[in-house]
């Protein structure tokens, strides 16, 4: 069995996004400059993952053309960490016990992609900060804990 | 003198006009305050953080008005004994503030993405919630021991969570989970459709210690007429079972 992740960005103005922006910028961390929000999926499947990752960002479900792009990151592929001059920050936020059902029984039944066993849903955020590496991962968990995720229910991983 | 309410207003509430509705029924002035106003909110007896998607539950539910430096003020008024009630999208900001529960000065509890076997996502029906009893807070003074009330709840993320099991023990003992879901005759079965949302402890509503600040996701204001309760319809301006939480409220201001 494989997996694959595929990250769903936005194309229009991400509001949610925005207000992030605005309310970590409020809460006086001004190194923070860019932030960028997609919905995170993780696919486990069994069969090709390349022809899989053409199939699954085709299906209107998760990505729509109209206000979505994408990116799919295959098994050991690293995470792209180059950002110009800005230190850059991955966070994931995942809600405790969400295997994503739902889409999972669409998937597999209405549009017949039987090779997913499961899958992992959650939220990745990418913050650009001007500051050093280390400064950065400070204010990224501080970020977290104060408005990515409520650890009652969710988890996060700084990456 | 009858007791003035503040019904706060963030960008996204939607049910202020029927909280101000509901208060004034119940006896008490009020006045709609939009969160970013500079009013005096000291002079004010207490608070309602209505219903709705303050800023489009961006994030999660509740999280950006909880952020938003009115709530630091509410948070000191209440410390100093000013009644807050929180329903529902309230419930979640008084949440995600940590003023409810309050044990300590952090966030103890999360509303979480409800689970229900049937539906996923939003979920609006009519329940049953009993006064859990035991302690006499803001919001319970004019309710029976163990009385239930039917009430709506429309909701999507209600599902109280707590973490720390320890915390939930001293919920209990404390008296704080003041409001439980129940079937018609007060049991507390935790299953669908009794628990709706599969609250932990079938939570309704939770208090602080001190029993002046209360976060529910129940809509007391929607059934604050009896023409607002399904079947009931024909009993016109006779009043609701939601409205005895807003007279406990002026009862408690006295």
């Amino acid at each position: 069995m494989s997996s694959i992740e595929l990250f769903v960005g936005f194309k229009i103005p991400d509001t949610t996004a925005i207000t992030a922006f605005h309310t970590i910028e409020k809460l006086g961390y001004s190194e923070l400059k860019k932030l960028k929000r997609e919905i995170y999926y993780k696919f486990y499947i069994t069969g090709n993952a390349d022809k899989f990752s053409k199939k699954i960002a085709k299906t209107d479900i998760l990505v729509n053309a109209n206000k979505n792009n994408y990116r799919v990151k295959k098994e050991g592929e690293q995470i792209n960490r180059e950002s110009e001059d800005l230190e850059k920050i991955h966070i994931l936020v995942k809600d405790i016990g969400d295997s994503g059902v739902g889409i999972l029984k669409t998937l597999r039944e209405r549009l017949g992609l039987k090779e997913i066993n499961k899958m992992e849903k959650g939220i990745f955020w990418t913050l650009f900060f001007d500051c050093g590496r280390e400064r950065a991962g400070e204010i990224a968990g501080e970020i977290s804990k104060k408005l990515l995720y409520n650890e009652n229910y969710q988890e996060c991983r700084i990456l | 003198m009858k007791p003035n309410i503040a019904v706060i207003l963030f960008p996204g509430t939607n049910c202020e006009n029927e909280a101000l509705r509901a208060v004034k029924a119940a006896g008490m002035d009020g006045k709609i305050v939009r969160w970013n106003s500079n009013e005096n909110l000291g002079s004010y007896d207490g608070f309602i953080l209505p219903g709705g998607w303050s800023y489009e539950d961006r994030i999660r539910a509740g999280i950006i008005a909880a952020l938003d430096p009115l709530m630091n003020k509410i948070k000191k008024l209440s410390q100093e004994g000013k009644v807050v009630l929180g329903v529902c999208n309230g419930c979640q900001i008084l949440a995600e503030t940590g003023i409810i529960p309050g044990i300590e000065d952090k966030v103890q509890i999360a509303l979480a993405p409800n689970i229900n076997p049937f539906v996923s996502g939003f979920y609006c029906t009519w329940v049953n919630i009993k006064n859990n009893g035991k302690k006499k807070t803001a919001f319970n003074l004019k309710l029976k021991d163990n009385e239930v009330i039917r009430i709506p709840i429309a909701h999507g993320e209600g599902r109280f969570v707590i973490k720390d099991k320890l915390l939930l023990k001293e919920l209990i003992k404390n008296n704080q989970i003041i409001f439980r879901y129940c079937d018609a005759d007060g049991k507390t079965e935790d299953k669908f459709p009794v628990n709706p949302n599969g609250s932990v402890y079938n939570i309704a509503g939770i208090c602080n210690k001190e029993g002046n600040v209360l976060a529910m996701m129940p809509h007391p204001e929607r059934a604050s007429w009896m023409r607002q309760v399904p079947g009931r319809n024909n009993e016109d301006e006779k009043p609701g079972p939601g409205r005895k939480i807003f007279e406990s409220i002026k009862e408690y201001l006295k």
